[in-house]
């Protein structure tokens, strides 16, 4: 985990020092409309079997060679369309997407970026207990808010904040999943997958 | 921590050998060519004084026996030549200690300053001054008192802020030392050690999307106490007053307080307290009265 953190370029950092939690994006839309397509080409395909299937049983297949070829070849263009597509819903489902922009209310500053990537790091604020941040994600605004209990530990010669009993207090997207190692969810180890 | 314990041995080796090849040359420059010179005067003396004696008491005894009418003065000239054979025998068996003889330790108060200490003036992360005095006994027996105050500011401390220790430590303790010739000498010693400070410093966790996190804490009253053991060498320049030397050892905690949440980092006079144990070397000039 600490090395996914550490050595793609492509993530915003983390040292440690400041308490944060790894959150990713799924593009449900996205995967429900192209399952729908997937779903629809995947009929296409059965039923062009089913007809291939006719014409093999046929007594004048010699008659009906033409249309099987020419199915076969329709068959071959569906199969490299759903291939494309079932590429496309794998990339969204690993949560390789775009976050534009990143700020929170009470913040200093805005993280931006023009790079995808798998997983986004939230920097939790270590002078309260609870934070409210605003996403960019291919312009589409979304809220996040989070709550938890701020301590101070000094580990290896670094004062390091850290956020224990984090909590989901409200969110814009569709669906949020919280997953933390144990029931105390320290902030670090804690992941949130963000549907939306 | 490995590493600047291997640097400091290695400084230590090197700087007792230092004065030991000062020794080493000085030996050769004047003790070797004295006692060169001694032996072969005595030699001198032994061959040709002794023979030419020995053979004037032979010839006196022989023209004595020859000669019926010896003078009473005679034999006073006699029994006074042959005591002086005596006393140059007896020097001549006594000469070869001549050389330890002459290593002469003078007694009296020192005024120590460690000059090491002062090179820590001009940085910005520690500043310390240590000065001491040490009665010399002729018996070889040097007990000493320092006293010193250090500021000390690692960066190493807390890598995300500030930290300060500072405060004063005396030591006392004994030498014995071990004259190698008049100009330099060895010493061992063991100490004990006090110091008292205070420790002070401060913490931030900077962030790209919220306001800097800061707190400091600042805590007074700690004591630590602790025993060393000393090994050394010093040279004597020619006036007789000054002596230049350096000591190296090892420190060993007795009793130390621990504070809460952010433990002591170092303790003035002591150094890390990550270790039960610390190695040290002290560079410093005596004045002697």
């Amino acid at each position: 985990m600490l090395c996914l953190f550490s050595c793609s370029e492509e993530e915003i950092q983390a040292d440690g020092i400041e308490p944060f939690v790894t959150v990713k994006f799924i593009n449900q839309d996205s995967i429900v409309a192209l399952n729908a397509d997937i779903s629809v080409i995947n009929a296409d395909i059965k039923d062009i079997d089913e007809r291939i299937a006719e014409i093999d049983k046929a007594d004048n297949r010699a008659e009906l060679r033409d249309e099987k070829d020419s199915l076969n070849d329709v068959k071959s263009s569906l199969n490299k369309q759903k291939t494309r597509l079932s590429s496309i819903r794998s990339r969204i489902n690993s949560g390789k997407i775009i976050l534009a922009s990143l700020s929170g209310t009470g913040g200093t500053g805005q993280i931006l970026s023009a790079d995808s990537a798998n997983q986004h790091i939230f920097p939790l604020n270590s002078n309260t207990s609870n934070v409210r941040f605003f996403t960019v994600i291919s312009g589409r605004l979304d809220t996040l808010d989070f709550t938890y209990n701020i301590n101070n530990e000094f580990i290896e010669n670094q004062l390091r904040a850290i956020a224990s009993n984090l909590e989901v207090n409200y969110f814009s997207f569709d669906s949020v999943k919280l997953e933390c190692r144990d029931s105390t969810c320290i902030s670090n180890d804690a992941e949130l997958t963000a549907y939306f | 921590m490995t590493q600047n314990l291997q640097h400091t041995f290695n400084l230590a080796i090197l700087f007792l050998l230092l004065p030991l090849s000062a020794f080493c040359q000085d030996s050769v420059r004047s003790v070797r060519p004295d006692s060169i010179k001694t032996f072969g005067a005595l030699q001198k003396v032994d061959s040709t004084e002794t023979a030419g004696a020995l053979q004037k008491i032979d010839s006196v005894e022989i023209s004595t026996a020859n000669s019926s009418d010896s003078t009473q003065v005679d034999d006073e000239l006699k029994s006074e030549e042959k005591n002086q054979i005596k006393k140059r025998r007896t020097k001549k068996e006594k000469l070869p200690k001549s050389d330890t003889a002459r290593i002469k330790i003078t007694g009296g108060p020192q005024l120590y300053l460690d000059y090491g200490k002062l090179i820590t003036f001009p940085t910005d992360f520690e500043q310390k001054f240590e000065i001491g005095v040490v009665y010399q006994f002729k018996n070889r027996i040097q007990p000493n008192f320092h006293f010193g105050i250090a500021t000390i500011e690692p960066d190493a401390a807390i890598e995300n802020g500030t930290y300060k220790a500072e405060g004063s430590y005396w030591r006392v303790g004994a030498n014995y030392l071990v004259p190698i010739d008049n100009i330099n000498r060895l010493f061992i010693g063991v100490r004990y050690a006090q110091s008292k400070f205070d420790d002070s410093g401060s913490y931030e966790i900077t962030s790209e999307l919220w306001p800097t996190f800061t707190e400091s804490f600042a805590r007074t009253g700690f004591e630590a106490n602790w025993f060393e053991l000393v090994l050394g060498s010093e040279k004597i320049f020619k006036n007789g007053h000054l002596l230049l030397g350096g000591e190296t050892g090892i420190r060993f905690i007795n009793e130390r307080e621990k504070a809460d949440f952010i433990d002591i980092y170092t303790i003035p006079g002591y150094g890390l307290t990550s270790d039960e144990s610390s190695p040290f070397l002290n560079l410093y000039v005596k004045y002697q009265f």
